[in-house]
């Protein structure tokens, strides 16, 4: 195969980012092909396009519905019905990120992740949550608690402001909502790796349930002081996918540098997105395109875009919807991640910290 | 509404079970701490022997260091979240703090937990003692005990009103020392109208807040005799504040250990403690005390001006609660430090029973008649195992003996604890 600049254009992509092959690829089964492509000196990975990726967005009427006392037959068959369409992700939550929205109700997003994570195996879910009245701590945590209850299949929807509640000053941060959105999610990054996964050794023979002086503080300061470490441990994901929907030039900037996945309007954002070379910008980043659900309408795959979120599924249309959404998944048997789902590049932990915070002293024996 | 002759009898969720080395059984495997079955299994369980409520502790940070046992990792409103999802009268009761949390969003993420379960959720307010706690939060020191307190008297009046603004419609307006918030939460009201609020008020200021306020505490008591006497204390600060003594639960809490003999749960207290040392729990119970590690000697009593010498309250570390059922426990018995932390179970402040089903329900039975609680919180040495005997051996005991209901009478947690509304009380008086 000979290697061009052109975008290479296949059903399946793998990206090895590593010499070793066999210990980068996360879906063995899978069926499709394993490619290898030349990597060019000043490349490191391979820019590939991805598969169309669908996700769909689950509003506060739909919420509403799916955590109602006596909806537990709903949320069954809710669940089976999403699994079975095989569509990417779910999003919950993003109208309040949402300017111009006034929502008659609103519900609380991980809630509603959690009862649906409960009645699904497959599906991502993306759970929105601004940093502005919640402490980015708390967030980190929620979600990657979140992530360890859904084995790895949960994504953050990040903005700066929650529109659905009452305006009032910030709590935690005097800095502006954008820097402090940027600070909170790479808190977030840092928080999750603090507590390495590999840590926890459970090792009977020895009394050693896991190995402590691995658990670092993170020490960061910025619009946000945060000490960590993360008292929940990190995430089967290790990094979860960071998704952004840019409300103006200025957001669009940030979430550009900082993001895993940034949603735009339209298909001519997202071409102006891949056009435009920003050297900031974050490398592996995935585009998402709002679409609103129109009955027969085709997910094009052609398109400067990775996929698309569909808006306008209810509690009245989600069978037809997710009927007509439906497409073989790519991953078969095995069970994918949010990350492999978007194709984002596998990731290790990311410690930053080197100050522990259960160091081994030898005077005290084993601590306690 | 929960019968005066029936125990209370709550499940304290602490990941795999109090014991340190709860860990190492086989009905659980390293990573049963973060696993939403795990916890939905004890749920069921617990909702299978008809117990009140499944309670979970919790702070933002460490608390223990996870070296010889796992710690309390996920965020409650994801447990509680997958456990209303999977039960149908079981109580819910989540712990969040009112110093590190935003009362909006505090106040939103219960609501839609509480409508979600049927109306089953109470919230447990903690101030938050813990000092790795406040570094997450950028307090270079925690936020002293006056302004904890005055945040949390605010914190709690402003989610009440957020609470009742579900059921009314009726904005807030609320300007304050800590908060200003102007709206409604628009979350639909759940079947009991809006959460119940616990409070583990175990210091005497606590005691004062509960028994004006709460509808349950969550206590530390090691002897009966203390047991006595603050309960008294709360239900008769309760009647000063016009309130009905039996509005507010008190529920020391209790680790249980059971065998088919005392030798058996013996033997098993002992090996689910092999792993550790002697001097395990040492630190936590420096901290309770308010004294460096280097004061205590394992094999000598606590030394007398150490018990003697008051905490500095405003800036303790630890739980005055725990503190005073401690020294109370340390006078009392004058323990070694060693006899006192393997009493202890590792410096909690709990009270431990090790013994056969008949000598566990027996201790209930005693505390309850005696007028020392309205019911425990049970803090099962291994989870699942140790909540499936209790559930399969001591409830039944307990039933046959009047003091538990042989099956749930209601499914809000305002029906089974008594609690009128926050607007109903002025009618009902």
């Amino acid at each position: 195969m000979d290697c061009t600049d052109a975008p290479v254009r296949l059903e399946l992509i793998l990206i090895c980012t590593r010499g070793d092959v066999n210990s980068c690829c996360r879906a063995p089964t899978v069926m499709g092909l394993l490619v290898f492509v030349h990597k060019r000196p000043e490349v490191e990975e391979a820019i590939v396009s991805r598969r169309s990726v669908v996700g769909v967005a689950v509003d506060a009427a739909l919420s509403a519905a799916l955590v109602a006392p006596d909806a537990a037959g709903l949320r069954v068959d809710f669940g089976a019905v999403v699994e079975s369409s095989g569509v990417d992700f779910l999003i919950v939550g993003g109208e309040r990120l949402i300017r111009s929205r006034s929502n008659s109700v609103t519900i609380d997003p991980t809630v509603v992740a959690t009862v649906i994570a409960r009645h699904t195996e497959r599906v991502g879910l993306v759970v929105a949550a601004a940093p502005r009245r919640e402490h980015p701590f708390n967030i980190a945590r929620r979600l990657a608690s979140l992530d360890h209850g859904a084995h790895g299949r949960v994504g953050w929807l990040v903005g700066p402001f929650d529109y659905s509640t009452p305006r009032y000053e910030q709590a935690w941060t005097t800095a502006g909502p954008l820097v402090s959105t940027v600070d909170a999610v790479a808190i977030a990054r840092e928080l999750w790796g603090s507590w390495p996964a590999a840590s926890i050794v459970s090792e009977a023979d020895r009394g050693v349930f896991a190995e402590s002086e691995r658990i670092t503080y993170i020490d960061h300061v910025g619009a946000y002081s945060v000490s960590g470490p993360l008292n929940v441990p990190e995430p089967p994901q290790a990094q979860l996918p960071v998704f952004w929907r840019p409300l103006d030039a200025a957001e669009t900037a940030a979430a550009r540098r900082t993001a895993d996945v940034v949603i735009v309007p339209n298909e001519a954002v997202a071409q102006g997105h891949r056009s435009s070379f920003d050297p900031d910008a974050a490398r592996d980043q995935v585009l998402l395109v709002d679409r609103h659900w129109r009955p027969g309408a085709a997910i094009d795959s052609d398109s400067a875009a990775d996929g698309v979120i569909v808006h306008g599924m209810t509690v009245d249309s989600y069978r037809f919807v997710l009927g007509e959404l439906a497409r073989s998944s790519y991953f078969d048997d095995a069970t994918p991640t949010l990350r492999d789902r978007l194709g984002l590049a596998w990731t290790e932990s990311v410690t930053v910290g080197t100050r522990s915070m259960f160091p081994i002293d030898g005077a005290k024996g084993a601590a306690s | 509404m929960s019968r005066r002759d029936h125990a209370i009898l709550n499940v304290n969720v602490l990941d795999v079970g109090v014991a340190p080395g709860a860990w190492t059984l086989d009905d659980v495997h390293a990573r049963s701490f973060v696993d939403l079955d795990h916890f939905v299994d004890i749920a069921r369980i617990a909702e299978r022997g008809t117990l009140d409520a499944f309670f979970l502790a919790d702070g933002p940070g460490f608390w223990e260091n996870p070296r010889v046992k796992p710690t309390r990792a996920l965020e409650p409103s994801v447990i509680l979240g997958a456990v209303a999802a999977a039960t149908e009268s079981l109580g819910l009761i989540g712990t969040a703090s009112t110093t590190f949390n935003d009362p909006y969003d505090l106040a939103e993420r219960f609501a839609t937990l509480d409508l979600l379960s049927g109306g089953r959720v109470a919230w447990n307010v903690v101030t938050t003692y813990s000092p790795t706690a406040s570094t997450n939060f950028g307090f270079e020191t925690m936020p002293d005990r006056d302004e904890r307190y005055r945040r949390a008297e605010e914190f709690v009046a402003l989610v009440t009103s957020l609470w009742e603004s579900t059921r009314t419609g009726v904005p807030v307006a609320h300007h304050g020392e800590f908060f200003r918030v102007e709206g409604a939460l628009r979350v639909p009201a759940s079947a009991q109208g809006q959460p119940a609020l616990i409070q583990a008020g175990g210091s005497p200021a606590g005691r004062e807040l509960a028994g004006r306020s709460a509808h349950g505490v969550f206590s530390a008591e090691l002897t009966l005799d203390a047991g006595i006497r603050h309960y008294r204390h709360v239900k008769d600060v309760a009647r000063t504040a016009g309130r009905d003594p039996g509005e507010v639960k008190i529920l020391p809490g209790l680790i249980t250990v059971i065998g088919a003999t005392e030798r058996e749960a013996i033997e098993r207290y002992d090996r689910l403690r092999a792993h550790v040392s002697e001097g395990f729990g040492i630190e936590r119970l420096a901290i309770t005390l308010d004294v460096p590690v280097s004061a205590l000697d394992l094999d000598a009593p606590v030394p007398e001006t150490l018990l003697d010498a008051p905490a500095d309250q405003a800036n303790y570390g630890g739980s005055i609660g725990f503190r005073e059922s401690v020294v109370a426990l340390a006078r009392e018995r004058r323990p070694s430090v060693r006899q006192l932390l393997r009493e202890l179970s590792g410096g909690s402040g709990h009270r431990v029973v090790i013994g056969t089903p008949e000598q566990v329900a027996d201790t209930i039975e005693e505390w309850f008649r005696a007028g020392a609680a309205d019911g425990f919180n049970l803090m099962p040495d291994a989870l699942p195992s140790g909540l499936a005997t209790f559930v399969d051996e001591v409830v039944p005991i307990l039933r046959r003996r009047g003091l538990f209901r042989h099956e749930y009478e209601e499914t809000t947690l305002r029906e089974r604890f008594g609690v009128a509304l926050p607007g109903d009380r002025a009618q009902s008086a």
